[in-house]
């Protein structure tokens, strides 16, 4: 500390008034501020305490914002709204290592597709994916012993919900990207949409009155006995994409599917909320 | 019982995730930074945000603190380059180089060789003396510890328009040392 102070009056207008002082007063202050923190109490004590607490406030709210991982980033520099990108992008690890299994799995099929010439694989698998999701998503809402989570699968509804959501749009993000590689994208291009989002509502309907883990088991087994018998017509295999489960009735089938189980969904959903309100 | 904590020793508890400490050191130096930066940049708006990015940066970066030196130089010069930052900003231009390339010993070298003395006399009659735009130019460079191309940011001209002025301050300085 140097043996000199600044004079007590020209701190105080340091303090409150710092663009009032002349230039070489206040670099003197300033130089002497870096080395004495007396004189910077001083100062201190002679500034706005409402200005200090607001100030204090920013910066608290500040560090108490989570920080934006790579994939928030990423999506608000698309363009995605910060918050949106904050439930989409704040992925824990157990959802990240979902989502690489999607890609690797969607990327898999694409291979093997190019391969062989046949969406067949996709259009088989792509469907199970965002089941994977609901089940994960409401896993993972456990706690981590399991036994209450699941002995209550219900509880927290709307939370596991969006959490849900969160999950399943990078999913079908995924899918989508993946399904832009398929042999023959002006036909089976989108025809794995439809399937998928019926499964997907339909397992989150059928949550609401039996186990997830029942559900999303349900309609795998389902779908695949479903894909299978299909692919016979008059006895004779046929290419996945031409069985009849994807032609345009079984499209406006699973577009029902998707509307009926979403009302399921809407209607219990009030339920849940006024459930998780007690 | 309270014990008061240095400086120092706060910035190590705000490297271990205290947030009581950074509270302490917020309401120790915001004040006189604050007042620092309303001189550097006339609306208050603009000086008020630097100061809170200043202590959110501090939280991040305390680690990186040295150990070596004044933390209230390190601080001032986090505080200065985000001032500048957000001035880049606002002006939509490129984010400001970040806390890591504060360099404390570089700022502490410079303010107690060279400029230590301004608070007694001497230099600071000499500086009286320059023009505004070659003083703000010393301000900037010496005693804010900015490089060429920070204090253009900071006053708004070209890197090249910094340095010849800094040359004929100098030149006006010498003189009057002399």
């Amino acid at each position: 500390m140097t043996p000199w102070h600044a004079p007590p009056d020209t701190l105080d207008r340091f303090a409150r008034t710092p663009e009032a002082l002349d230039d070489t007063t206040a670099s003197s202050v300033e130089q002497h501020l870096l080395h004495c923190g007396a004189c910077r109490t001083h100062v201190a004590d002679a500034a706005d305490p409402i200005e200090l607490d607001l100030s204090w406030e920013q910066v608290a709210d500040a560090i108490d914002r989570p920080t934006a991982g790579a994939a928030e980033r990423l999506l608000v520099r698309v363009g995605l709204a910060p918050d949106v990108a904050r439930v989409v992008g704040a992925t824990p690890g157990l959802r990240l290592a979902w989502l690489a299994t999607t890609a690797i799995l969607a990327v898999a099929a694409a291979v093997v597709a190019q391969g062989s010439g046949s969406d067949a694989p996709f259009l088989v698998v792509a469907p199970l994916v965002p089941l994977g999701s609901v089940l994960l998503t409401f896993l993972a809402a456990d706690d981590p012993a399991g036994e209450a989570g699941r002995a209550a699968p219900m509880h927290g509804f709307g939370l596991v919900m969006r959490r849900a959501l969160a999950t399943l749009v990078p999913t079908f993000v995924i899918l989508a990207m993946a399904s832009l590689v398929q042999p023959d994208l002006t036909r089976g291009g989108a025809l794995w949409v439809l399937p998928s989002l019926a499964l997907t509502v339909g397992a989150l309907a059928l949550a609401t009155v039996t186990r997830i883990t029942v559900a999303t088991g349900a309609l795998a087994v389902t779908w695949l006995n479903l894909v299978l018998a299909f692919s016979l017509v008059e006895g004779h295999r046929v290419p996945v994409a031409d069985s009849p489960l994807f032609d345009s009735l079984g499209q406006a089938s699973a577009l029902a599917i998707v509307v009926v189980a979403g009302a399921v969904l809407h209607t219990r959903r009030d339920l849940f909320s006024a459930l998780e309100a007690t | 019982m309270v014990t008061v904590r240095t400086d120092a020793e706060l910035l190590a508890d705000i490297a271990a995730g205290d947030r009581t400490a950074l509270r302490d050191l917020h309401d120790r130096h915001a004040p006189w930074v604050a007042a620092r930066l309303r001189r550097r940049c006339a609306d208050p708006d603009v000086a008020a945000e630097a100061v809170q990015d200043t202590f959110v940066a501090v939280w991040k970066a305390a680690a990186r603190w040295d150990g070596r030196g004044e933390p209230a130089a390190w601080i001032w010069g986090i505080a200065i380059r985000r001032l500048i930052g957000v001035l880049r900003h606002r002006d939509r231009w490129v984010p400001v180089a970040s806390v890591s390339h504060v360099s404390n010993d570089v700022m502490v070298a410079a303010e107690e060789q060279v400029l230590i003395s301004i608070e007694h006399g001497g230099l600071a009659t000499a500086m009286a003396g320059l023009s505004p735009e070659l003083r703000a130019v010393i301000q900037a460079t010496v005693l804010d510890g900015l490089t060429t191309r920070e204090a253009g940011h900071l006053l708004g001209i070209p890197a090249g328009t910094v340095k010849t002025r800094a040359m004929r301050a100098r030149a006006q300085l010498r003189g009057a040392l002399a």
